[in-house]
């Protein structure tokens, strides 16, 4: 079964003494098989140079494993040149942790900028879960006017996460927060299989615990392929 | 190997439209479970009685599943009512409490009052439990000394903050006897292996919070876990058997 995984990442916690190493990364990428994982230094959540240069050097020494550039938009202006020089180093994932950066994705002008800037090329824009209900909406609303897709590492509240899809057509959703059981099976039922992307969240969340609810639910093998490989091999062709 | 899930709910919630009995039997016997028990989320966000009366029509279906009453503190009478009401019932075996949901504090007076006749009725009581509230479970435990009493989520109130607050109510697991740990939205087997080296396997309860999460997410916790077959066996299902008193291999 081919796996690409969207979500994991390496460095440090500082709230608990988790192991997050780039090695028990690794290991359980290799344990599980997976053929391909995006992953970015959780340096870089709060100092995005010296972290997208740790994710750069994991990247080379593990031709399993692709880069996802992170900025701080705290620490993001616009008349220098970040992105360019991120996307000439081979960077076309940008994720983004405005909870853990402590900005309002709604109302932040370096955010804004930096999305403008982004959407000059073709890249892929990652959001994480946020906390609270309407977040997708405003996510959903606010990205339409941008040409790039956006996937959202969301908690899932199905009748918002449907809704979204439906007003905006380049949101795709990572599986991670669909835990709660048949919900997969029923925003497949009510949307499809097409905007659903797989990502573990490892080594943080344990890569077979979150693969085991792709592995069994209750969905047709052809869906399970999409969530699995297929949509992201879409949404990144010709990006690589 | 066998599961006893200990924490699952039966029914819809008022967030989630994914529930249907058929195929939450499906999923169950799908991903191994053998045995859950279970709490009505209505009796949890709504009516604790019709909530707890329409658990009893699931149940009483399935012989896989056994109930939590749900008891609500802000009714004491009526809460002594429906624990007198189905003590006897063989579909009822613990009763579940959310202080969450019903805003008071596990260890408010209106609590003591309904522990005091569950610890009587010898059930044990599953409760969802956030960082904060060991100090209040050990008030509870050394009231009521026989009083089984299960830290949902192990002390660190679920999804939101996974990794807040179990090494305290493991600790608290490890200095009381009655304190138990039930595993649910833990995200990484070294938390089980702490728990089983500074609390002992003989504590901890395999659960799921199944609907709100999968059974299949929280098995290779334990499975994957640097811990003996014996100590995964006494999670998995040894322990679930020996506190609520099923019969050992009883399917």
């Amino acid at each position: 079964m081919k796996i690409i995984d969207i979500n994991t990442c390496f460095g440090f916690d500082c709230i608990d003494d988790a192991d997050l190493s780039l090695e028990t990364l690794c290991d359980m990428l290799d344990r599980n098989r997976v053929s391909k994982a995006f992953t970015f230094s959780r340096r870089g959540i709060y100092y995005h140079e010296q972290g997208n240069r740790e994710t750069l050097e994991a990247v080379k020494k593990n031709s399993r494993l692709s880069p996802v550039a992170t900025i701080n938009p705290r620490d993001y202006f616009s008349s220098g040149n970040i992105i360019e020089n991120l996307i000439e180093q081979g960077f076309y994932i940008f994720r983004f942790f405005p909870d853990e950066q402590g900005w309002p994705i709604d109302h932040f002008l370096p955010f804004t900028n930096i999305l403008k800037k982004l959407n000059q090329y073709r890249i892929v824009v990652i959001l994480p879960a946020m906390k609270g209900i309407g977040k997708i909406t405003l996510i959903a609303e606010m990205m339409k006017e941008y040409s790039f897709p956006v996937i959202l590492e969301s908690q899932p509240g199905l009748a918002e996460i449907a809704a979204a899809m439906e007003i905006n057509k380049r949101l795709f959703f990572g599986i991670h927060y669909f835990r709660a059981c048949m919900k997969l099976e029923k925003i497949i039922e009510v949307m499809g299989a097409d905007r659903l992307i797989f990502g573990s969240g490892a080594p943080v969340f344990m890569f077979e615990s979150v693969f085991n609810i792709v592995k069994n639910a209750d969905i047709s093998e052809p869906d399970r392929d999409s969530i699995l490989h297929g949509n992201i091999s879409g949404l990144l062709e010709g990006l690589q | 190997m066998r599961i006893i899930d200990i924490h699952q709910h039966f029914g819809p919630w008022p967030f989630s439209s994914g529930w249907n009995i058929e195929r939450a039997m499906k999923h169950l016997k799908r991903v191994g479970v053998e045995t859950a028990v279970g709490s009505s989320p209505e009796a949890l966000c709504y009516d604790f009685r019709s909530g707890n009366r329409n658990l009893n029509s699931i149940v009483e279906q399935h012989d896989e599943l056994f109930g939590y009453l749900v008891l609500n503190p802000n009714y004491p009478e009526m809460s002594l009512e429906e624990l007198e009401k189905y003590c006897d019932n063989p579909n009822f075996i613990g009763v579940k409490i959310h202080p969450d949901y019903h805003g008071k504090s596990l260890d408010s007076e209106a609590y003591l009052l309904l522990y005091e006749q569950i610890e009587n009725l010898g059930w044990p009581v599953l409760s969802h439990t956030n960082p904060g509230d060991v100090s209040r479970v050990r008030t509870v435990v050394k009231n009521f000394r026989n009083l089984v009493f299960i830290m949902g989520h192990m002390g660190t109130g679920g999804l939101i903050q996974p990794f807040r607050g179990f090494k305290e109510a493991v600790q608290l697991a490890q200095n009381s006897k009655n304190v138990y740990l039930e595993i649910s939205t833990m995200p990484q087997t070294r938390i089980i292996e702490y728990a089983v080296k500074t609390a002992g396997s003989e504590k901890i309860l395999f659960g799921s919070d199944f609907i709100l999460d999968c059974p299949s997410f929280m098995y290779p916790m334990v499975t994957e876990a640097k811990i003996t077959d014996d100590e995964k066996k006494n999670i998995l299902y040894r322990n679930a058997e020996r506190l609520f008193e099923l019969p050992e291999g009883f399917q």
